[in-house]
């Protein structure tokens, strides 16, 4: 008998969120389990850190063809408040599955998810207010109408019921959550603590010193410890092994150490780490954060990002004999006295099963490769463009209109999309498709050329479309290869472009760097690269589109810091680090539209405004983009 | 038959008589078959909404950004006292914009919306019929206003300049007789009345309901001329408290956020969603216009949806009705005539009044499309004859 299976949906680290450190423990104790764990995470996802013991699946991968097993099997969605898992939300729209929820609150996520779900920005603020009365309303105005992100609203309102809405089948991570979410008006199964950690080895330490690792201090608390250390009140008193962690720490090192500080997840439902300290024999000294109250360490020492506390900690660790064992024995009771209710993971899968029954997981949609495009012409020097030429279908954006000899091209012509390309860059770039073409440059008719693909506008045929033209002459590019009745006035030649094209961006004449409304897709179209582009700000994903024409190699290269990587996808399928010295390299088909989306750009926290200030960002990264129609 | 319009303002949404007005004539040109290559000037600023909607109804929608506000022709200050110079309100871009359409399409008719929005017209061959809707007279406007205890506000120029702009057109578009008489002593250029059209749509009878209120609607947008109607309207609702004891007043569409509108005795809506439906609201429609310029649309409209209304003579100015109830003499006059009305009675008669009055305007309206553009209204005026 096989074993038992689960998808599990969300985010993986190095993604530096509560979801993701969680969706990792529990797919990595389900394996341990015996369990058979699929983790299925977004296309742009930062790369999971190998080796895995479960399998990683992107998205992009699993389109109708293969999805295989994967497509009736139970999922769990592990849901966060940052961007990383508006793909879970999006996935969990379609197809059904159990739901945990990693942070204490969904505030900050509220606008994205009704964003997603077509629902009206508004509704945040009436549920607020029907939750918590003038409370709510102040609270919705201050983060929504003046933009003021707060912690401390975060640790008032969870917002539970407001984004998951009562129908999905909840697991609360501890007590404390699963009372939150009855009141938001869900029905939450508690997890057995457990699940959430493996049992990690532990390795014995020296009597004579303590090693001690502080997880999510800030670069100034950091300091002032090494300060003291050094000359301060404990010079000489203790003998301490220091370690820092960013946010989340390794299997090795908990098992390497004695106690483990832990300054940060001040916005997690529930801490990982804590768990498998714990049941590891380690000693963890928290920071008031939402789940140490849940698992009633209120009475252990608490520490806040403040040095001397964590100095005085030590200290009291270091001097009063027994204490250690003390706290360790109090924070193992209570998690064992938690463990004695709530669900198992025989208990979890079943509700997973339940909860997916009667929807399938759906795959990613069809790619651009798949439609029936190619080109239909070339070298069109030959055909000098006059003043009565309509350029259709996926025409080169200017730099490689020039490069074909047809300089004084760009806006003397009149340009036509074709509704097949239409449709794919309008729902690549989020945009609509009445608005699209003339954001590039385009006039408003698109042709049409099978009438199946009607959506409620009639299909514009050869002699509707050029009723009233002027031009005399058309060429096109990239059209469906049902074309061939034609009328004689579109050139189609034989051979394809053949010419390079390289963009290295410059800094643009201005920088305007704003900081929009969070929720605004910010898009715009550089007429003189003919690079098409929006940014969304959630996900923090620039996209970028240009016409090629044809077939092509198209190249991506940086001359960034070497230690920043950034995420690239071409196509939406072709999936590859970017980072300085190495050159990214896609085939482009066909069809003559070169996608690309960029992730993770670094160091970047705020939105383009304009055009120019998106070239001013791929500038301060160095990226080079070069096109080769010969390759 | 490619059409080239532009206008300073977007075609939607209808909630201002302007739009309402060009949207109704492109509508029907384009109904007959003609395709509408609409260029809006960007005066108004646009939202997606706007652009998406005006995308999804004319055949080629090209829309100039708004320019910085600063650099906005509106901000502008009139040149002394004879108002602005006809094309300081007209913005360059639209020449150039005009003469790319007209390279790439066969244009087969131009027409500007605006004496003050024409001077492309200048570049388009001679041959090509070039129509100006002037949707009101500007000579003196400002004066007119003044005249008339309004505060002047937007466009006003001398009658010299506006027969500049009137010059650069093969036929003008009055919007009612008046206007047009005005246009024929200051111009050579050939003049056709074309009201604002609409096809009637007509709601259903008033029905009395037993023990309530009869509801009055007033809908209008924001300007000085609303303004001062509904302030006219209000003071004389103050002299006769006791209507508000038979009457429920509403007033919707901009006009609710004016400052007028802050003491209003009506039970203000803000914009609606459907015209027609507060129209099907509404028991009975008045319109308290006290002078100003222009046709007003909101009279047509509500003769279109075929509903009792009470208005003053300058409300229905270029509407040709016989109803007395149509002819008030001021916001006072129509105070009266509610307090004298037996709703039982005085409804019906009005509803039928108001049919009337927009069969016999819409057919004049139909008559003037044909004298403008014969090749697309000709087939369809012979189904009808033949019908």
């Amino acid at each position: 008998m096989s074993d038992p299976s689960i998808v599990i949906i969300g985010s993986l680290p190095p993604t530096p969120s509560n979801a993701a450190h969680l969706m990792d423990q529990l797919a990595r104790n389900l394996t341990d389990n015996g369990y058979e764990v699929h983790c299925l995470i977004d296309t742009l996802g930062q790369t999971p850190i190998e080796p895995k013991p479960y399998t990683v699946h992107r998205f992009h991968e699993l389109n109708d063809a293969r999805l295989g097993i994967l497509r009736d099997l139970p999922r769990l969605y592990v849901l966060g408040s940052g961007g990383d898992s508006l793909f879970a939300f999006e996935q969990m729209r379609k197809s059904p599955g159990a739901v945990i929820v990693a942070d204490y609150s969904f505030l900050p996520i509220a606008p994205a998810v009704a964003a997603i779900s077509n629902r009206d920005i508004n509704d945040i603020a009436h549920w607020l207010e029907s939750r918590y009365g003038d409370a709510g309303w102040t609270a919705a105005q201050a983060a929504y109408g003046y933009r003021r992100r707060s912690s401390a609203i975060n640790r008032e309102i969870s917002a539970y019921g407001l984004v998951l809405g009562g129908s999905e089948t909840v697991i609360a991570l501890n007590p404390e959550q699963h009372d939150i979410m009855l009141r938001d008006g869900l029905q939450p199964k508690v997890l057995n603590p457990h699940i959430m950690a493996a049992l990690l080895p532990n390795t014995p330490q020296t009597a004579d010193a303590i090693t001690v690792i502080v997880v999510g201090a800030s670069t100034n608390t950091r300091k002032a410890v090494e300060t003291e250390l050094s000359g301060g009140t404990l010079k000489g008193k203790a003998h301490i092994r220091w370690r820092y962690a960013a946010s989340h720490v390794t299997e090795s090192d908990i098992a390497n150490t004695d106690a483990v500080f832990h300054l940060g997840q001040q916005d997690a439902a529930a801490s990982p780490l804590h768990i498998a300290c714990v049941k590891s024999g380690k000693l963890i000294l928290s920071a008031h954060q939402p789940w140490a109250a849940a698992y009633q360490i209120r009475q252990m020492p608490t520490l806040g990002d403040r040095p001397a506390a964590i100095l005085h900690a030590v200290a009291a660790l270091s001097q009063v004999d027994g204490l250690q064992d003390a706290l360790i024995a109090h924070q193992t009771a209570v998690l064992a006295r938690e463990a004695d209710s709530g669900l198992d993971i025989e208990g979890l899968l079943e509700i997973c099963t339940e909860a997916s029954s009667g929807a399938q997981l759906y795959g990613a949609d069809s790619k651009l490769e798949e439609v029936c495009l190619s080109t239909i012409t070339g070298d069109i020097a030959a055909h000098k463009t006059s003043e009565t030429t309509a350029l259709i279908g996926c025409v080169p954006v200017p730099p490689i209109l020039s490069a074909l000899g047809a300089a004084d091209s760009r806006s003397d012509h009149a340009k036509f999309m074709e509704y097949t390309a239409l449709t794919a860059l309008a729902h690549f770039m989020g945009i609509p498709k009445g608005l699209l073409p003339s954001r590039m440059g385009f006039e408003a008719p698109v042709l049409r050329w099978n009438p199946d693909q009607r959506d409620g506008a009639e299909p514009t045929n050869w002699t509707v479309f050029s009723n009233g033209l002027q031009a005399g002459q058309a060429i096109v590019w990239g059209l469906p290869a049902n074309t061939v009745s034609a009328p004689d006035w579109v050139v189609h030649q034989g051979t394809a472009p053949s010419r390079t094209v390289s963009w290295v961006f410059q800094p643009p004449a201005q920088d305007l760097h704003l900081k929009p409304d969070q929720l605004e897709t910010i898009s715009g179209f550089d007429e003189t690269t003919g690079l098409a582009w929006s940014y969304d700000p959630l996900r923090k994903i620039a996209k970028i589109a240009f016409m090629t024409g044809g077939a092509g190699q198209l190249s991506l290269s940086t001359t960034a810091d070497e230690t920043d990587s950034m995420v690239y996808v071409c196509g939406a399928k072709d999936v590859q680090t970017l980072v300085s010295g190495k050159v990214c390299e896609s085939k482009i088909a066909d069809h003559g539209l070169a996608m690309l989306e960029l992730a993770d750009i670094p160091s970047y926290d705020t939105v383009p405004a304009s055009s120019h200030s998106l070239l001013q960002v791929l500038h301060e990264h160095g990226l080079h983009i070069h096109w080769n129609a010969n390759a | 038959m490619h059409i080239l319009v532009t206008a300073p303002i977007p075609s939607h949404p209808q909630n201002h008589g302007n739009r309402a007005r060009v949207f109704a004539v492109c509508k029907a040109l384009q109904d007959a078959g003609a395709r509408i290559h609409y260029v809006y000037g960007g005066l108004e600023g646009l939202t997606e909404h706007q652009e998406l909607a005006m995308r999804e109804t004319w055949d080629h929608v090209y829309v100039l950004p708004a320019p910085p506000s600063d650099q906005s022709p509106q901000n502008r200050k009139p040149r002394g006292k004879k108002g602005f110079a006809i094309d300081d309100w007209y913005r360059a871009e639209m020449d150039i914009i005009t003469q790319r359409i007209m390279s790439i399409w066969r244009i087969e008719c131009c027409i500007a919306n605006y004496v003050w929005f024409s001077r492309w017209l200048e570049q388009v061959p001679g041959a090509v019929p070039r129509y100006i809707d002037t949707h009101d007279v500007f000579a003196d406007r400002h004066a007119r206003l003044k005249s008339d205890g309004i505060k002047p506000s937007w466009f006003s120029t001398s009658a010299k300049e506006e027969a500049k702009a009137l010059s650069r057109a093969s036929k003008i578009i009055a919007i009612q007789d008046s206007e047009a008489s005005h246009f024929r002593n200051i111009s050579k250029t050939p003049v056709v009345t074309l009201g604002h059209f609409i096809d009637p749509d007509f709601l259903p009878f008033f029905q009395p309901k037993a023990g309530k209120k009869i509801t009055i609607g007033y809908i209008a947008s924001d300007n000085p001329i609303n303004q001062a109607s509904l302030l006219a309207f209000d003071a004389a609702l103050a002299d006769r408290p006791h209507l508000k004891d038979r009457y429920e007043f509403k007033l919707a569409g901009a006009i609710c956020g004016s400052p007028a509108a802050a003491t209003t005795q009506f039970e203000t809506l803000g914009f609606v969603e459907s015209a027609r439906r507060f129209y099907s609201d509404c028991d009975l429609i008045i319109n308290p216009n006290v002078g100003g310029t222009g046709l007003k649309i909101k009279s047509i409209e509500a003769l279109a949806f075929g509903k009792a209304l009470i208005a003053t003579g300058d409300a229905m100015t270029g509407i040709e009705t016989s109803h007395p109830l149509h002819h008030c003499k001021d916001a006072a006059a129509l105070c009266k005539a509610l307090d004298t009305l037996t709703p039982d009675l005085d409804i019906p008669p009005l509803e039928q009044a108001a049919k009337d009055a927009v069969a016999s305007y819409t057919a004049i309206q139909r008559a003037a499309l044909l004298d403008l553009f014969p090749s697309l209204f000709r087939d369809a005026s012979a189904e009808v004859q033949t019908s």
